[in-house]
């Protein structure tokens, strides 16, 4: 089992006093863990929830095994924690139901999501499942960067977004992989067409 | 992963990103395909902060506005480009798969005048919105975009050139208009008024810049709280029935109303058989008048009375050398 020491980025600690000096440990479902300060678990409203419930004391986060996130894998996790850690202490956004919504991405967080569009939609899954409003804000201005100036045939290409031919086509593949007997019977009944029955039975 | 799979984010997360989207960026992801206009209407919140506007004139214009964001649609045809355009694709238009180009905020169509009829529905369905203002026709042509019927608007203009009887009848049977009617059509021959038909109507401001074509009938088809009518060939017996149909109950939004009349008004003639209370012209009144938007002032003038629900109304007193029947309801 690796161990993940965070956090990763230092921090000032002087400029967080209320802090306390008190780490959760959580386990990826690849077995990966991760130490995670308290103030830095406040970001995402799930752990929060989770960790107040259990009420642990500092003895119980070093002897219980570490708190099992079942759904995200290490190389996600790590990811979502350098991030709390870097913003811990930071105001959670409220949604002031504001369209079109207005999002910067500061450069720690453009840093952390240089990665590539399969580490990106992993790490906003997370983001959801663990509701971390600011986390889920700037990953997803980032897919919404991937718009900008688009057409809809390149748009096609950057969302993958089937036309409505590919989407008939995958519908049909669907339906014959489902139920091979009902292949066979459009196929026996295509033949018949064509050797001029005009009855099927 | 060379792309990225938006329609497989979680719910939450794809409601984010579309509020982070600009206006042409939900639009243009619409066209990708019917499924997707489906997530994009899905995804839309109910659109009370957006303001669409449709230019149904040869400028074939459709806009969209937000907070700090207009979006403009332009809507052309093949036909109308110097040189074919380069990037040809099929899109998806309120259902329908179509041949498009897009050429900066224009989007090039087969046909101009049904590309604009299904980009509107289309942006109407994907906003959910419904348009606050319309301008149909030209007024260098008879062009009459009917089409218009199907959609619940707010303000109305139409505007043509000797435009279709039909296509006018058409439109004044079935339009659906809540705020304000707005006609400036007209008619350059001086033969028979062109009979033009009107279902009942009811909104809050029916203005029209040439009324020579409206009959009484027209008149006592609508039911409006403010209505202005200049260039009409309203006689004294025809605003004499306006005011009796008034009395009855009729036009029971009426506020004010001013008739530009063919010849001098004579209050005799307009008064006829309704009683009425004349006042004396030392007898000022003030009143906020929604038609001019300003306070204003009537002296004197012939107050009558709906025995009905007991509002009092007066028919200003604008002179013997008037054109011009002025009434205004006052407030209980």
């Amino acid at each position: 089992m690796s161990v993940e020491n965070a956090p990763v980025v230092d921090v000032d600690e002087a400029a967080i006093p209320v802090e306390k000096k008190m780490y959760y440990r959580f386990e990826s479902n690849d077995k990966k863990e991760f130490r995670v300060s308290e103030l830095a678990i406040q970001q995402s409203e799930t752990l929060n929830r989770l960790v107040e419930a259990m009420g642990y004391t500092s003895e119980d986060v070093e002897n219980k095994p570490a708190i099992a996130i079942e759904n995200i894998d290490g190389k996600t996790l790590k990811l979502v924690f350098q991030w709390c850690e870097h913003h811990k202490g930071e105001a959670i956004p409220v949604d002031d139901g504001s369209v079109p919504k207005i999002v910067e991405i500061p450069e720690f967080d453009a840093k952390l999501m240089d990665i590539d569009n399969g580490l990106l939609f992993k790490l906003i899954w997370a983001a959801d499942y663990l509701n971390i409003v600011q986390l889920l804000n700037v990953s997803c201005k980032k897919v919404a960067n991937m718009a900008q100036g688009k057409t809809p045939a390149q748009l096609r290409r950057v969302y993958l977004l089937p036309s409505d031919e590919e989407d008939e086509a995958a519908k049909r593949a669907a339906q014959e992989a489902q139920d091979p007997r009902a292949r066979e019977v459009e196929e026996e009944f295509e033949e018949r067409k064509r050797q001029g029955g005009n009855s099927f039975f | 992963m060379s792309g990225f799979p938006i329609y497989s984010l979680p719910v939450v997360a794809l409601r984010e990103l579309f509020e982070q989207l600009s206006l042409p960026e939900i639009f243009n992801t619409s066209l990708c395909s019917k499924r997707s206009q489906k997530n994009v209407e899905l995804l839309m919140r109910r659109g009370n902060s957006l303001e669409v506007q449709l230019d149904a004139t040869d400028d074939s214009m459709i806009s969209v506005g937000r907070k700090n964001e207009v979006f403009h649609l332009k809507v052309a045809e093949f036909s109308e480009l110097t040189e074919k355009p380069e990037a040809l694709s099929r899109v998806n238009i309120n259902g329908t798969s179509v041949p498009m180009a897009m050429i900066g905020e224009t989007l090039v169509l087969a046909d101009k005048k049904s590309g604009l009829k299904n980009v509107t529905k289309h942006v109407l369905k994907v906003f959910r919105c419904q348009i606050q203002k319309a301008v149909i026709g030209d007024s260098c042509s008879s062009f009459m975009p009917t089409w218009v019927t199907d959609l619940p608007i707010e303000c109305l203009r139409v505007d043509a050139k000797n435009p279709s009887v039909n296509d006018l009848s058409y439109l004044f049977t079935k339009v659906k208009v809540s705020e304000k009617l707005t006609c400036s059509f007209e008619y350059s021959s001086q033969g028979p008024r062109p009979a033009i038909k009107m279902g009942k109507i009811s909104l809050k401001r029916f203005d029209n810049d040439s009324s020579s074509w409206m009959t009484a009938e027209h008149l006592l088809n609508l039911n409006f709280e403010i209505g202005l009518l200049s260039e009409s060939s309203f006689r004294n017996r025809d605003m004499n029935r306006f005011l009796k149909h008034w009395m009855a109950g009729g036009c029971d939004r009426l506020q004010e109303v001013c008739i530009e009349m063919e010849g001098f008004i004579k209050y005799s003639e307009v008064l006829r058989d309704i009683d009425h209370e004349l006042i004396s012209r030392d007898e000022i009144k003030e009143y906020y008048s929604k038609l001019y938007e300003d306070t204003m002032e009537i002296r004197g003038g012939f107050q009558v009375c709906r025995r009905s629900d007991g509002k009092v109304a007066r028919l200003l007193d604008n002179g013997t050398q008037s054109e011009f029947f002025s009434f205004v309801v006052f407030e209980l």
